[in-house]
């Protein structure tokens, strides 16, 4: 291990306490800490951007002149500038054109691409469950299958139930039916093992975050008094 | 509380300082142009149908009682030469129907032999527009007197609210009054050390003497007592002290030459009236004095914001007093606050919690620290792998040497142990088999993570390449038909040469990037997931749609996949402090339940008798 692990591992130890300092509330250290992580990460991102991003697709093509590139520089140079100018105040307007544009071509992608990646495929897939093409491929009634696309059917089933007449028992306050409360409780029992199940996701990824940093902490303790 | 309120003076009932009109008769208050002290006006308040012209007409009275002061003043023949001058400019001369030009005298000849080139009617015209001026200038006149009427009102007003000072006060001990005694008791050295610096000489103690005698003389026949006036009163007086120049005797020959010597001496370009309005500081050491004796806060209430350079201004602007400017400053501050949200509101903190959450944090670290360092770590059992997990392996499998894999790496630094351990062998694996592998990433974080898990993988460094634009971009990497789009990396080709597309993530919100803006445009079993333990849930749908050929997720996943690849996890999986955390993690869930069962039975007990 030379000087400059030495002198690494000391400032990462030093940032682990800080960050560790949570435990006591939010204090100096943890805001020291985390304004360092933004700060670097920002610093960053911009050198890459600038790297990957600007100098190849903006500066490169301006400096070939009369060629297409250049002509199609210009359009995003032009936006850049407009974007550039929200920094005066009395020009904020100026950025409302390249603003515009970016959130009108991002929500296009994503209405074009919700219904054909997620909506399309996932109730195809509640559907094709029930296909009668399934029994004559398996040469039989799989029963653990059918089984399986019910529970999936009850499931889908009850959780609309429960989210649409949740919202309409706000806005009316009326009793619900006992088959429509019944069905939204079991709706509330998946969402709630859903949620247990993306807690314990969440949870996993800390803990296995947090094991490696201790990991981390008790080796480079173990190297420094191994020498 | 009451004594902020102010009285209206119409109904007499309490209204708000910054009421401009009384609430509850609606007659106007005029607090904003109020003048403090005006009430000792009392030229003006006797005579409340005073015009414009008149004011005008005692102003020009003034100038000339004035002048005929100064000529008394300079009555021993100092000012002869401009008296004669004065003279001269008011009366026209004697000679001057001889000294004009022929030319004038025959325009003004002609000028009254002539009509009025404007004729009868113009001159009936102008004569109805006479008497409407004079009729409009008379409601003007009217309008101006009752202002000044309220202005006095209020003032009076003011005045009984301000605090006197106190009826001893005005006592005095071989006629030096209590305060100034009090003054000069907190600086002796200052009395002592006035006459060292300017010693009076005889001749201006004499002077000073008469000086004093003669105010006292003119107090005597104004019938005032003789007494210490309040603050607001001086302050009255300092500002009308023209006025009341006019009014008194005109001062002795030497008296009057010696103030004029020393101010000529003092400031030379300040007017006389500039230094009466100009109120004398207040050291810190005479403020408790006065406070004790009740001048302070008077004082204080009349207090100039803006001290006007002479009398002119003073009277041609109005002043701005102190709670003048307060009420301006509470609108400007609520005209500032116009349009913003309210501040946030700050949350209680709830004692007592900050250390729960300090105590469950330190035994989780204390249980890691030791079973990382007291517990071995026990080789994992042979465990069956979920479908998805298989499925990858599977898809794994199926490359050979010679295909391409694009490895897309879109996880931040702080899921990276997990994402090396899951992915690290399985990189190993495909570098054995021979398989080709671009490293591609959409995160600017991604460049140096990729670089952390070839190492981590013990695999040949590749080359990173960066993909801009989110969606966007992955939507223009789907759709690049030939390969050789601008928006795409060098080196990335069409998406659909590739083998597999590997995805190691963290978020959600990349995976249904990927599947959204690239499954479409893809092949079934294309894209691979290898991504952490908080995914899971969300990916198992899009594996069961048929959209993904597999995933892993989590380092229990991985170590499983990693044995079905024949490699070996890394050594730095430590199972054992894993299942450690868990069973803390499901200890303090179940204390939580059992705590807020016991709570609710609590809250449920002291019930059960009421009802």
């Amino acid at each position: 291990m030379n000087a400059m692990d030495i002198v690494l591992g000391i400032i990462g130890i030093a940032l682990s306490v800080m960050i560790f300092s949570y435990l006591l509330g939010d204090n100096f250290f943890f805001r020291v800490a985390l304004y360092i992580l933004v700060g670097v990460s920002s610093g960053y991102a911009a050198a890459v951007l600038l790297t990957k991003v600007i100098l190849p697709r903006l500066i490169e093509p301006l400096k070939q002149s009369g060629t297409d590139a250049f002509w199609l520089a210009l359009v995003p140079l032009v936006l850049c500038l407009l974007l550039s100018l929200m920094l005066i105040p009395r020009l904020v307007k100026a950025g409302t054109l390249p603003l515009a544009f970016l959130a009108g071509a991002g929500a296009a992608v994503a209405i074009a691409g919700i219904p054909r990646g997620t909506l399309a495929p996932q109730l195809l897939s509640v559907v094709n469950r029930f296909s009668p093409e399934l029994l004559r491929e398996n040469a039989g009634a799989d029963w653990g299958g059918i089984l399986e696309a019910l529970f999936i059917l009850l499931g889908v089933v009850s959780v609309l139930f429960y989210f649409h007449h949740r919202l309409s028992r706000k806005s009316a306050g009326a009793q619900r039916p006992p088959l429509v409360e019944g069905i939204s409780s079991v709706g509330q029992l998946f969402l709630g093992i859903t949620l247990g199940m993306l807690f314990v996701g969440f949870y996993s990824a800390a803990l296995t975050a947090l094991i490696a940093r201790m990991v981390w902490l008790k080796e480079f303790i173990l190297a420094l008094l191994t020498g | 509380m009451s004594a902020e309120l102010i009285l209206c003076p119409h109904c007499g009932k309490e209204n708000l300082p910054q009421a401009t009109r009384c609430v509850y008769c609606g007659e106007d208050l005029e607090e904003l142009f109020r003048i403090e002290g005006v009430e000792d006006n009392t030229a003006l308040q006797d005579e409340p149908g005073i015009s414009t012209a008149d004011l005008v007409e005692a102003l020009r009275q003034a100038d000339s009682q004035k002048d005929e002061k100064t000529g008394a003043a300079d009555r021993n023949g100092q000012n002869e030469a401009a008296d004669s001058g004065g003279e001269t400019e008011s009366e026209p001369p004697a000679g001057e129907d001889e000294q004009t030009p022929e030319w004038l005298a025959r325009i003004r000849k002609r000028a009254q032999q002539e009509e009025d080139a404007a004729g009868e009617l113009t001159r009936k015209g102008s004569s109805l527009d006479t008497a409407r001026s004079e009729d409009h200038q008379g409601r003007v006149d009217q309008e101006f007197a009752s202002w000044i009427a309220r202005i006095r009102e209020n003032a009076r007003r003011e005045n009984l609210l301000t605090p006197k000072p106190a009826a001893d006060s005005a006592e005095s001990e071989g006629g030096v009054p209590e305060w100034l005694r009090k003054v000069r008791e907190l600086q002796p050295e200052a009395e002592e050390e006035e006459p060292l610096a300017e010693e009076p000489a005889p001749e201006e103690a004499e002077l000073k003497e008469g000086q004093n005698d003669a105010a006292e003389q003119v107090r005597a026949e104004e019938g005032e007592p003789n007494k210490e006036t309040s603050p607001d009163e001086n302050v009255w007086e300092s500002a009308s002290a023209p006025e009341e120049a006019l009014e008194t005797e005109p001062e002795p020959e030497p008296v009057r030459e010696h103030e004029e010597a020393a101010e000529e001496a003092q400031t030379p370009a300040e007017t006389p009236e500039a230094e009466e309005s100009a109120p004398a500081p207040k050291t810190p050491e005479l403020e408790p004095v006065l406070e004790e004796l009740g001048l302070a806060a008077a004082s204080a209430a009349v207090e100039l914001e803006e001290k006007p350079a002479s009398s002119a201004e003073l009277g041609a602007d109005l002043l701005l007093l102190r709670r003048q400017k307060e009420n301006a400053q509470i609108l400007m501050n609520l005209i500032g606050e116009e349009g913003r949200g309210l501040p946030p509101a700050k949350t209680q903190r709830v004692s007592g919690r900050g250390w729960y959450r300090f105590i469950l944090g330190i035994f989780l670290l204390l249980v890691l620290a030791a079973v990382l360092v007291f517990v071995p770590e026990a080789k994992p059992g042979q465990v069956e792998n979920p479908a998805p997990a298989a499925a990858l392996k599977e898809a794994l499998g199926r490359l050979a040497s010679g295909d391409k894999v694009l490895v897309v790496l879109e996880y931040q630094a702080a899921d990276s142990a997990e994402l090396e351990q899951i992915t690290a062998p399985v990189l190993k694996a495909l570098q054995t088999r021979g398989v080709e592998m671009q490293f591609l990433t959409t995160h600017p974080n991604g460049l140096w993570l990729a670089d952390a898990l070839m190492r981590k993988a013990d695999i040949p460094a590749h080359e990173t390449g960066f993909l801009a634009g989110g969606k966007l971009g992955v939507l223009a990497a789907a759709l690049n038909p030939d390969g050789e789009s601008a928006l795409v990396p060098a080196g990335v080709e069409k998406l659909e040469n590739y083998a597999l597309i590997l995805l190691l993530e963290d978020s959600q919100m990349d995976i249904q990037n990927w599947i959204e803006q690239a499954g479409p445009w893809l092949s079934a079993d294309k894209i691979g997931v290898l991504a952490s333990s908080q995914n899971a849930a969300l990916l198992l749908p899009y594996y069961d749609a048929g959209q993904l050929a597999g995933f892993a997720a989590g380092t229990t996943e991985g170590r499983v996949l990693a044995q079905a690849l024949d490699r070996t996890d890394l050594p730095s999986a430590p199972s054992r402090a894993f299942q450690a955390g868990l069973l803390v993690m499901i200890a303090v869930i179940l204390l939580g339940v059992l705590s807020k069962v016991e709570a609710d039975s609590g809250a449920r007990r002291p019930k059960e008798p009421e009802a």
